[in-house]
């Protein structure tokens, strides 16, 4: 694995810097529980990773069902009986592990292919471009946890290939306070299906492709044409950091804030400083907070509560379908420390408080989903002394879906991000708005393997993400 | 004239007896039915399942019963006591058998009062006896063996029986037999489901069975009492 570690080396890859989070991925398929409750991919899936309500539901009930000890197969080791929960603080309070080791294993391989001659290679491979090692599952009712470790082979638009390997992690306790899965508390790599518009998240979309809105972070300043030594601006995108969590769900609602620290060691859109990292560990004490909440008008409810018959897992024949209107929010308010070095060596350190603000709607009626959002930011200062102005931002983004069969499901995503940069800065280009059209198909060869073809097209800002623009990913996944 | 005394003496002995015995057969009735899940499923199989139902009835006009001479029996053995659930009238005494080869421990809490009761802890072939002198349930574990758990539920009255909900239809039947004639309360307990429609009032007919039909279900879809 090849690493590169200095700001020059950050400032002359700035633009390509985009690429590398485009297809960074997280693992949230979980074959473990096809084995654990002997079922089919497609109970909690409409085709993986993305999840219908059920395993919505599954998800946020910490990794469960209702009834749960009548779906499973396979017991879970007793760490105490229920009954100690009554004779607590005299006894240890119960709770379960795994019987089995709670692993999953998921496969992506990558092939891209130069539509427009933009690319110094014609064709790519990166076989394999992902290998994500999952563990999650709940320990008894009041606890549950997730662990991934994902091998990352990016080669950033056609250029060299790199690799490495992160980790994230959390565990969460269920049902503190109140009626039950109203209050639930995280901690580890938090935001991990929070951060973001809960209708239109990375961890739980049909593309090979994270969201613009999502990846984007503030366009950092180029070393070799600004003159300066160094430049470390706020490196924050809406991607899973550690920190602290609580959230909870209704049959109808659903929320998720956080306590995190954006300023992390090893931003999601940068090369990673060393070849193995933890997701979202901060360089200093958390002092950002998040909120997420969203409302489900029809369809199931969020809470995985059985609504048709008795049983969450014979809701509708399609598993896809739940005809349903969401509605959703999103927010963020952070600081991040800038830092800028002169030539002469004279460092000038500087707060900026950003914001973002969002709202999404989804709608799902038979076999079609369709969706918008819109996050709107500010950044007070994110060019230190290089600028006093602030900046705004706004990210747009409009998608669709249709199951043919339900193997067979194309898509088509139009997003864009406009930044309202301050002209005048040395080595900052003030035009870095883009927009692009990812259209594609998913294609459900088993249960457990998903062929992706997928076409980006840029309408503005192509050289922004270089590499992208006109370029065709195949994606192959499997996971068992 | 003598030998012929103790003939007729014999005979009229034991035509009263008979006739007692009649008597004492036709002065009782039987309650039987069956037992419906209504909008809830249950597993079935496992050390810790959820299948026993105790169905009891409870006399409305007050009476003693004498509490049975044979001791019941609960063993530890492969870390799970046998039998899961137990029912058993105010004053059985059961023997609390180890046939593991670990030591295991006796473990009472009360689920009416909370309190708890440790009654010992002893090795491999070795029992401790103990006498249930109040009604309600008790949660029995083991202190050595936190997963291990029963349930043994006291009843006032000997009219009781565990059911057995099956697997694949998801309902049980059940029957109590040698049950006086009158009026009584009929009750299930669930470890983790409720009678849908609450106590049931039943009238044991000599002679006859009384059939009521039991539907349990969750907490939230149960009448409450």
């Amino acid at each position: 694995m090849k690493t590169l570690k200095n700001g020059v080396g950050i400032g002359a890859f700035c633009t390509s810097m985009l690429i590398v989070l485009v297809l960074a991925s997280e693992g949230w398929t979980v074959p473990y529980f096809s084995r654990k409750y002997r079922t089919s991919c497609v109970t909690c899936h409409e085709a993986f990773p993305k999840r219908n309500a059920v395993g919505e539901g599954f998800r946020m009930r910490g990794f469960q069902f209702v009834d749960d000890d009548v779906y499973r197969k396979e017991e879970p080791v007793e760490m105490g009986d229920k009954a100690y929960e009554r004779l607590w603080p005299k006894a240890v309070w119960p709770s379960t592990i795994p019987s089995q080791i709670p692993l999953s294993l998921i496969g992506r391989f990558l092939g891209e292919v130069d539509l427009d001659g933009s690319r110094d290679e014609s064709m790519m491979f990166l076989l394999p471009e992902e290998i994500e090692l999952v563990a999650a599952d709940a320990m008894g009712e009041s606890l549950s946890f997730y662990g991934d470790v994902i091998y990352i082979s990016k080669d950033f638009g056609g250029n060299d290939v790199e690799s490495w390997i992160t980790a994230k992690a959390w565990l969460q306790f269920q049902n503190l306070l109140g009626p039950e899965n109203v209050l639930n508390l995280r901690v580890g790599t938090v935001g991990t299906q929070g951060m973001a518009l809960y209708t239109a998240r990375d961890a739980n979309n049909f593309t090979t492709h994270f969201y613009q809105y999502t990846t984007w972070a503030m366009p950092k300043v180029n070393l070799s044409q600004s003159g300066l030594a160094d430049f470390q601006g706020n490196p924050f995108t809406l991607q899973p950091l550690s920190g602290i969590e609580v959230n909870g769900v209704g049959k109808r609602w659903m929320y998720a804030g956080g306590w995190v620290s954006s300023q992390v060691k090893n931003p999601v859109n940068e090369f990673p400083e060393s070849d193995f990292y933890v997701v979202g560990v901060g360089e200093k004490s958390p002092q950002d907070l998040f909120l997420q909440c969203a409302y489900k008008i029809g369809g199931l409810p969020m809470d995985g509560s059985a609504a048709k018959g008795e049983s969450p897992l014979a809701a509708d024949p399609e598993f896809w379908r739940d005809d349903h209107l969401m509605l959703s929010l999103f927010g963020y308010r952070g600081t991040a420390d800038i830092e800028v070095e002169d030539a002469a060596g004279l460092t000038s350190t500087s707060a900026d408080d950003f914001w973002r603000l969002g709202a999404g709607v989804q709608a799902k009626y038979g076999d079609l989903t369709v969706g918008a959002g819109y996050m709107w930011g500010r950044n007070d200062n994110p060019y230190g002394v290089l600028s006093t102005n602030s900046v705004d931002s706004g990210a747009w983004l409009a998608e669709a879906y249709y199951f043919v069969y339900p193997w067979l499901i194309p898509y088509a995503r139009y997003e864009g991000l406009t930044l309202d940069l301050p002209s005048g800065v040395a080595g900052l280009d003030d035009d870095q708005d883009r927009a692009r059209i990812i259209v594609g198909g998913k294609a459900m060869i088993r249960a457990n393997i998903a062929l992706n073809v997928e076409g980006t097209f840029y309408t503005d800002g192509a050289e922004v993400e270089e590499g992208i623009d006109g370029t065709l990913f195949v994606l192959l996944s499997a996971a068992f | 004239m003598r030998n012929l005394v103790y003939p007729l003496v014999v005979i009229a002995a034991a035509c009263g007896l008979i006739s007692a015995g009649f008597a004492q057969a036709a002065a009782t009735g039987s309650v039987a039915g069956s037992i419906e899940l209504h909008k809830a499923k249950v597993k079935t199989h496992g050390a810790k399942s959820f299948k026993d139902v105790v169905v009891y009835l409870e006399p409305l006009a007050p009476a003693d019963y004498p509490p049975p001479v044979e001791h019941a029996v609960m063993d530890q053995r492969g870390l799970v006591f046998i039998p899961h659930v137990m029912a058993i009238q105010v004053g059985t005494t059961v023997d609390f058998l180890n046939s593991d080869h670990d030591r295991h421990n006796v473990y009472f809490l009360y689920d009416k009062t909370g309190e708890t009761l440790d009654i010992g802890t002893w090795g491999p072939g070795q029992a401790v006896s103990y006498t249930f002198t109040e009604t309600g349930l008790v949660i029995t574990l083991c202190q050595l063996h936190l997963e291990m758990a029963a349930h043994i539920l006291v009843l006032a009255s000997p009219f009781f029986t565990v059911a057995e909900i099956e697997g694949e239809t998801q309902r049980a039947e059940y029957a109590i037999h040698s049950v006086p004639a009158g009026e009584y309360v009929l009750k299930a307990w669930h470890k983790k489901l409720k009678m849908k429609t609450g106590d049931l009032r039943t009238t044991v007919t000599a002679g006859r069975t009384t059939t009521v039909d039991v539907a349990i279900t969750r907490s939230k879809y149960a009448q409450q009492p």
